[in-house]
Protein backbone atom coordinates (compact mmCIF):
# COMPACT_ATOMS: atom_id res chain seq x y z
CA UNK A 1 0.00 0.00 0.00
CA UNK A 2 1.59 3.49 -0.78
CA UNK A 3 0.62 6.47 0.95
CA UNK A 4 -0.02 9.38 -1.40
CA UNK A 5 1.50 12.24 -0.43
CA UNK A 6 2.27 15.93 -2.30
CA UNK A 7 4.41 19.12 -1.40
CA UNK A 8 4.21 22.40 -1.33
CA UNK A 9 7.21 24.54 -1.97
CA UNK A 10 6.96 27.98 -1.96
CA UNK A 11 8.89 30.11 -4.67
CA UNK A 12 8.18 33.37 -2.73
CA UNK A 13 7.98 34.40 1.11
CA UNK A 14 3.95 33.68 2.74
CA UNK A 15 3.49 37.74 2.19
CA UNK A 16 4.06 37.60 -1.45
CA UNK A 17 6.36 38.96 -4.01
CA UNK A 18 6.37 42.85 -4.12
CA UNK A 19 2.89 42.71 -5.96
CA UNK A 20 1.30 40.82 -3.54
CA UNK A 21 1.38 37.47 -4.78
CA UNK A 22 2.67 34.22 -4.00
CA UNK A 23 4.03 31.74 -5.70
CA UNK A 24 3.86 27.85 -4.60
CA UNK A 25 4.90 24.52 -6.60
CA UNK A 26 3.22 21.49 -6.34
CA UNK A 27 5.00 17.97 -5.69
CA UNK A 28 4.29 14.39 -5.47
CA UNK A 29 0.78 12.88 -6.22
CA UNK A 30 -3.02 14.61 -6.02
CA UNK A 31 -5.58 11.76 -5.73
CA UNK A 32 -9.33 11.53 -3.69
CA UNK A 33 -7.43 10.21 -0.50
CA UNK A 34 -5.49 13.84 0.02
CA UNK A 35 -7.36 16.54 -2.05
CA UNK A 36 -8.91 17.79 1.11
CA UNK A 37 -5.28 18.48 2.56
CA UNK A 38 -4.15 19.93 -0.86
CA UNK A 39 -7.67 22.27 -0.06
CA UNK A 40 -6.52 23.13 2.93
CA UNK A 41 -2.97 24.07 2.36
CA UNK A 42 -3.81 26.25 -0.12
CA UNK A 43 -6.57 28.36 1.61
CA UNK A 44 -4.33 29.25 3.99
CA UNK A 45 -4.63 32.68 3.86
CA UNK A 46 -1.23 34.39 2.45
CA UNK A 47 -1.24 36.94 0.43
CA UNK A 48 -4.06 38.88 -1.86
CA UNK A 49 -2.93 36.43 -4.72
CA UNK A 50 -1.47 33.17 -5.64
CA UNK A 51 -0.05 30.77 -8.60
CA UNK A 52 -0.43 27.19 -8.16
CA UNK A 53 2.79 25.66 -10.36
CA UNK A 54 1.80 22.38 -11.33
CA UNK A 55 4.74 21.65 -13.51
CA UNK A 56 6.89 18.92 -11.57
CA UNK A 57 3.43 17.05 -10.14
CA UNK A 58 3.61 13.25 -10.47
CA UNK A 59 -0.31 12.20 -10.75
CA UNK A 60 -3.16 14.76 -10.29
CA UNK A 61 -6.50 13.64 -10.96
CA UNK A 62 -9.87 15.15 -10.57
CA UNK A 63 -10.09 15.00 -7.60
CA UNK A 64 -7.03 17.56 -7.46
CA UNK A 65 -8.68 19.88 -10.35
CA UNK A 66 -12.16 19.63 -8.55
CA UNK A 67 -9.82 21.49 -5.69
CA UNK A 68 -8.55 23.86 -8.21
CA UNK A 69 -11.85 24.71 -9.52
CA UNK A 70 -13.14 26.11 -5.99
CA UNK A 71 -10.10 27.80 -6.05
CA UNK A 72 -10.72 29.52 -8.98
CA UNK A 73 -14.02 30.31 -8.41
CA UNK A 74 -12.83 31.98 -4.91
CA UNK A 75 -9.84 33.95 -4.68
CA UNK A 76 -7.27 35.41 -7.33
CA UNK A 77 -5.39 32.33 -7.94
CA UNK A 78 -3.28 31.27 -11.49
CA UNK A 79 -2.51 28.06 -12.93
CA UNK A 80 0.99 27.09 -14.31
CA UNK A 81 1.04 23.84 -16.57
CA UNK A 82 3.29 24.26 -19.19
CA UNK A 83 2.83 23.10 -22.60
CA UNK A 84 2.95 19.49 -23.58
CA UNK A 85 2.09 18.45 -19.68
CA UNK A 86 -0.48 15.86 -18.82
CA UNK A 87 -1.87 18.49 -16.26
CA UNK A 88 -2.64 21.13 -19.31
CA UNK A 89 -3.80 18.18 -21.13
CA UNK A 90 -6.28 17.29 -18.55
CA UNK A 91 -7.06 21.33 -17.52
CA UNK A 92 -8.00 21.82 -21.05
CA UNK A 93 -10.42 18.95 -20.86
CA UNK A 94 -12.15 20.18 -18.29
CA UNK A 95 -12.32 23.96 -19.53
CA UNK A 96 -10.10 24.87 -16.56
CA UNK A 97 -7.98 28.40 -17.01
CA UNK A 98 -3.70 27.52 -17.43
CA UNK A 99 -1.04 29.73 -17.81
CA UNK A 100 2.28 28.78 -19.61
CA UNK A 101 4.78 29.55 -17.07
CA UNK A 102 4.91 31.39 -13.79
CA UNK A 103 5.64 34.68 -15.39
CA UNK A 104 2.82 34.64 -17.55
CA UNK A 105 0.88 33.77 -14.55
CA UNK A 106 2.14 36.95 -13.11
CA UNK A 107 1.36 39.18 -15.58
CA UNK A 108 -2.43 37.51 -16.12
CA UNK A 109 -3.11 38.34 -12.11
CA UNK A 110 -1.09 41.80 -12.10
CA UNK A 111 -3.76 42.36 -15.05
CA UNK A 112 -6.76 41.82 -13.53
CA UNK B 1 -10.31 -7.45 -27.21
CA UNK B 2 -7.95 -9.68 -25.48
CA UNK B 3 -8.72 -8.73 -21.60
CA UNK B 4 -12.71 -8.99 -22.28
CA UNK B 5 -12.40 -12.38 -23.79
CA UNK B 6 -10.46 -13.39 -20.50
CA UNK B 7 -12.32 -11.60 -18.69
CA UNK B 8 -15.63 -13.19 -19.77
CA UNK B 9 -13.96 -16.30 -19.26
CA UNK B 10 -13.02 -16.19 -16.19
CA UNK B 11 -16.83 -15.12 -15.19
CA UNK B 12 -17.82 -18.36 -16.99
CA UNK B 13 -15.98 -20.32 -14.94
CA UNK B 14 -16.33 -18.60 -11.58
CA UNK B 15 -20.51 -18.70 -12.42
CA UNK B 16 -20.25 -22.63 -13.63
CA UNK B 17 -18.30 -23.05 -10.37
CA UNK B 18 -20.78 -21.42 -7.94
CA UNK B 19 -23.26 -23.29 -9.75
CA UNK B 20 -22.31 -26.59 -8.93
CA UNK B 21 -22.40 -26.09 -5.43
CA UNK B 22 -25.76 -26.67 -3.49
CA UNK B 23 -24.50 -24.33 -0.68
CA UNK B 24 -23.80 -20.63 -0.82
CA UNK B 25 -19.91 -20.21 -1.91
CA UNK B 26 -17.43 -17.37 -2.70
CA UNK B 27 -15.37 -17.89 -5.21
CA UNK B 28 -12.10 -15.61 -6.82
CA UNK B 29 -9.82 -16.43 -9.24
CA UNK B 30 -7.69 -14.09 -9.93
CA UNK B 31 -4.67 -14.22 -12.08
CA UNK B 32 -1.84 -11.37 -11.75
CA UNK B 33 1.60 -10.85 -13.32
CA UNK B 34 3.68 -9.00 -15.51
CA UNK B 35 5.33 -9.66 -18.90
CA UNK B 36 6.90 -7.21 -21.24
CA UNK B 37 3.41 -6.98 -23.24
CA UNK B 38 1.05 -7.92 -20.63
CA UNK B 39 0.51 -6.76 -17.46
CA UNK B 40 -2.47 -8.19 -14.72
CA UNK B 41 -2.93 -6.89 -11.14
CA UNK B 42 -5.49 -6.68 -8.42
CA UNK B 43 -6.37 -4.69 -5.62
CA UNK B 44 -8.53 -4.57 -2.54
CA UNK B 45 -11.23 -1.57 -3.91
CA UNK B 46 -9.94 0.59 -1.31
CA UNK B 47 -8.81 4.48 -2.23
CA UNK B 48 -5.38 3.61 -0.49
CA UNK B 49 -4.57 1.06 -2.88
CA UNK B 50 -5.08 2.72 -5.87
CA UNK B 51 -1.00 4.39 -5.97
CA UNK B 52 0.52 1.13 -5.91
CA UNK B 53 -1.53 0.14 -8.59
CA UNK B 54 -0.81 3.50 -10.18
CA UNK B 55 3.13 2.89 -9.74
CA UNK B 56 3.18 -0.88 -11.55
CA UNK B 57 1.07 0.50 -14.14
CA UNK B 58 3.43 3.13 -14.93
CA UNK B 59 6.43 1.07 -14.35
CA UNK B 60 5.24 -1.64 -16.82
CA UNK B 61 3.64 1.28 -19.37
CA UNK B 62 7.59 3.17 -19.52
CA UNK B 63 9.30 1.27 -21.95
CA UNK B 64 6.04 1.21 -24.17
CA UNK B 65 5.20 4.36 -24.51
CA UNK B 66 7.21 7.23 -26.55
CA UNK B 67 7.36 9.67 -23.35
CA UNK B 68 6.82 10.16 -19.76
CA UNK B 69 3.70 12.37 -21.12
CA UNK B 70 2.11 9.79 -23.13
CA UNK B 71 2.42 7.15 -19.77
CA UNK B 72 1.38 9.98 -17.57
CA UNK B 73 -1.70 10.52 -19.83
CA UNK B 74 -2.76 6.40 -19.54
CA UNK B 75 -1.95 6.45 -16.21
CA UNK B 76 -4.20 9.06 -15.28
CA UNK B 77 -7.26 7.54 -17.63
CA UNK B 78 -6.46 4.51 -16.17
CA UNK B 79 -6.28 6.22 -12.57
CA UNK B 80 -9.69 7.98 -13.02
CA UNK B 81 -11.75 4.36 -14.25
CA UNK B 82 -10.00 2.91 -11.13
CA UNK B 83 -11.33 5.45 -8.85
CA UNK B 84 -14.94 4.81 -10.36
CA UNK B 85 -14.77 0.86 -10.61
CA UNK B 86 -13.65 1.21 -6.57
CA UNK B 87 -16.60 3.46 -5.51
CA UNK B 88 -19.14 3.02 -7.68
CA UNK B 89 -18.52 -0.72 -8.39
CA UNK B 90 -17.22 -1.75 -5.28
CA UNK B 91 -18.74 1.15 -2.29
CA UNK B 92 -15.38 1.59 -1.28
CA UNK B 93 -15.21 -2.07 0.07
CA UNK B 94 -12.09 -3.97 0.64
CA UNK B 95 -12.91 -7.07 0.26
CA UNK B 96 -14.00 -6.68 -2.54
CA UNK B 97 -11.36 -6.24 -5.69
CA UNK B 98 -10.85 -4.48 -8.54
CA UNK B 99 -8.84 -5.34 -11.58
CA UNK B 100 -6.79 -4.59 -13.69
CA UNK B 101 -5.45 -6.03 -17.47
CA UNK B 102 -2.97 -4.45 -19.43
CA UNK B 103 -1.93 -5.18 -23.01
CA UNK B 104 0.84 -4.37 -25.54
CA UNK B 105 0.74 -4.90 -29.36
CA UNK B 106 2.53 -3.07 -32.05
CA UNK B 107 -0.02 -0.36 -32.24
CA UNK B 108 -1.80 0.25 -29.42
CA UNK B 109 -1.62 -0.23 -25.37
CA UNK B 110 -5.03 -1.45 -23.88
CA UNK B 111 -6.05 -1.17 -20.15
CA UNK B 112 -8.38 -3.12 -18.66
CA UNK B 113 -10.00 -1.34 -15.22
CA UNK B 114 -12.63 -3.68 -14.00
CA UNK B 115 -14.69 -4.05 -10.83
CA UNK B 116 -17.11 -6.72 -10.15
CA UNK B 117 -20.23 -5.18 -8.34
CA UNK B 118 -22.70 -3.45 -9.66
CA UNK B 119 -23.33 0.73 -9.67
CA UNK B 120 -26.12 1.79 -7.64
CA UNK B 121 -28.31 4.32 -8.94
CA UNK B 122 -27.66 6.20 -5.61
CA UNK B 123 -23.71 6.51 -6.80
CA UNK B 124 -24.55 7.51 -9.99
CA UNK B 125 -26.60 10.56 -8.82
CA UNK B 126 -24.39 11.63 -5.89
CA UNK B 127 -21.10 12.91 -6.62
CA UNK B 128 -22.28 13.17 -10.12
CA UNK B 129 -20.16 16.23 -10.88
CA UNK B 130 -17.03 14.31 -9.81
CA UNK B 131 -17.51 11.25 -11.38
CA UNK B 132 -17.98 13.31 -14.74
CA UNK B 133 -15.08 14.87 -14.73
CA UNK B 134 -13.41 11.73 -14.08
CA UNK B 135 -14.90 10.25 -17.31
CA UNK B 136 -14.40 13.68 -19.19
CA UNK B 137 -10.81 12.82 -18.76
CA UNK B 138 -10.85 8.99 -19.31
CA UNK B 139 -12.21 10.26 -22.81
CA UNK B 140 -10.32 12.90 -23.93
CA UNK B 141 -6.76 11.37 -22.92
CA UNK B 142 -7.74 7.72 -25.15
CA UNK B 143 -8.08 6.95 -28.65
CA UNK B 144 -10.81 4.64 -27.17
CA UNK B 145 -12.89 3.78 -24.46
CA UNK B 146 -15.35 0.55 -24.35
CA UNK B 147 -17.43 -0.05 -21.46
CA UNK B 148 -18.97 -3.41 -20.82
CA UNK B 149 -21.17 -3.62 -18.05
CA UNK B 150 -22.70 -7.22 -16.92
CA UNK B 151 -24.28 -8.72 -13.86
CA UNK B 152 -21.25 -9.57 -13.01
CA UNK B 153 -19.16 -6.08 -12.53
CA UNK B 154 -17.53 -3.27 -15.18
CA UNK B 155 -15.21 -3.09 -17.14
CA UNK B 156 -13.68 -0.11 -19.40
CA UNK B 157 -10.82 -0.44 -21.66
CA UNK B 158 -8.78 2.44 -22.52
CA UNK B 159 -6.83 2.54 -25.84
CA UNK B 160 -3.80 4.41 -26.49
CA UNK B 161 -1.89 3.82 -30.01
CA UNK B 162 2.01 4.04 -29.18
CA UNK B 163 4.81 4.38 -31.45
CA UNK B 164 6.70 1.32 -30.21
CA UNK B 165 6.67 -2.13 -31.10
CA UNK B 166 6.75 -3.94 -28.32
CA UNK B 167 10.05 -6.04 -29.10
CA UNK B 168 12.12 -2.95 -29.69
CA UNK B 169 10.29 -1.86 -25.92
CA UNK B 170 11.94 -5.36 -23.94
CA UNK B 171 15.04 -3.71 -25.09
CA UNK B 172 14.75 -0.47 -23.43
Amino acid sequence: MSTVSFELTPLTSPAGDGQGISVVQVRGEIDVTNAARLHEALTVPASPALIVDLSSVGYFDSAGFAVLDRLLDQAAVAVVAPPGSVVRTAMSLLNLPFHDSINAARAALAAR
Amino acid sequence: MLGERRLQALNALAAALLDAHSYGSVLAIRPAGTTPACHVDALPASFTEMAGARDRLREWLNPLVASPEQAGKMVLAAGEALANAIEHGSGCDPDRMAGIEAFANDEAVTVTVSDFGRWAKESTASRAAGRGHGLTLIHGLADNVQTVRGALGTAVTITCRTSIPVAAARKR
